[in-house]
């Protein structure tokens, strides 16, 4: 009896470890493909593969780079099934508008301290870092109102103000 | 006439003023100076320096972006107090560096009144 139940067993063992050697290898060899392709195509991408099945997960940079991605997958010699759960990073603003958004900072902080010195008429505008100041001041006001705007550390002050006596 | 040329005069103000993280960079035809002074006072006296080389402040090729230290403690001067005194109060600090800080309301460094608040760089 004792005898029978260890061939049982053994039998068992030898019947799963076929099984396993069966996909394993070939699962390991798409891994492996899947890695080397695809993860050239972007970093940090999850590769999993079960079955012949290959799944992949992660962000990427756009919607090209993304269907190039699952093309490529899918023509991976041993897949069988494919899923994909890529992501497409959402786009940040460009660097014309973070220039916009910077300008727009400096005009609010330009404006608020240049209203502090209580001079009508006074007035900024501001285009790529640089201030343009307008309006008119008295000499005596002058360094104050450059101040205010040096002290913002544009790129380029343009004095277009009127100096009165 | 390069621009260090012409601001030759602030910078050299500026280099002798003991500002810190004093910076001089020439960039697209702006000059842009950047520092830390060590009071209001030695920062209004770069500006009157610019003033000289350029009174309508119109060339546009000066970006003249100083801050002022805060000061780290702020003294009041009692009765017997020397400047000298006052600075052997504070590791490190020197009369001379608090004259420095102070001569908006210091016009004389021999001559200092109880009262008196002075910033301690």
């Amino acid at each position: 009896m004792k005898k029978q139940r260890f061939i049982n067993s053994l039998a068992l063992f030898a019947i799963t470890s076929l099984l396993l050697l069966a996909c394993g290898p070939k699962d390991e060899k798409i891994a492996e493909m899947a890695n080397a392709s695809l993860g050239a195509m972007a970093p940090g991408l999850g590769i999993d593969v079960k079955d012949g099945k290959l799944s992949i997960s992660g962000e990427v940079e756009s919607d090209e780079i993304k269907a190039k991605i699952e093309e490529a997958a899918k023509a991976i010699k041993g897949v069988k099934e494919f899923s994909s759960a890529l992501t497409v990073k959402p786009k940040g603003p460009t660097p014309a508008e973070l220039a916009a958004m910077a300008d727009a900072a400096l005009g609010t902080t330009v404006s608020q301290a240049l209203t502090a010195l209580n001079i009508p008429g006074l007035a900024a505008a501001v285009k790529d870092s640089v201030i343009t100041l307008t309006g008119s001041v008295k000499r005596a006001q002058l360094i104050a109102v450059m101040k205010a705007a040096n002290d913002l550390g544009p790129k380029k002050v343009e004095n277009q103000l009127t100096i009165v006596k | 006439m390069s621009l260090t040329d012409k601001y030759k005069s602030l910078i050299s103000l500026a280099n002798s003023s003991g500002l810190s993280n004093l910076k001089v960079e020439e960039k697209g035809a702006v000059l842009k100076m950047t520092g830390t002074a060590p009071s209001e006072a030695v920062k209004n006296k770069l500006w009157d320096a610019y003033a000289v080389i350029d009174p309508d402040m119109r060339a546009g090729d000066l970006v003249l972006d100083i801050e002022v230290a805060a000061p780290s403690a702020v003294y009041e001067v009692k009765k017997g107090d020397t400047l000298g005194k006052i600075a052997k109060l504070y590791p490190g600090m020197t009369w001379k560096k608090i004259y420095e800080a102070n001569k908006d309301i210091i016009k004389n460094p021999d001559l200092i009144f109880p009262g008196q608040k002075f910033k301690i760089p």
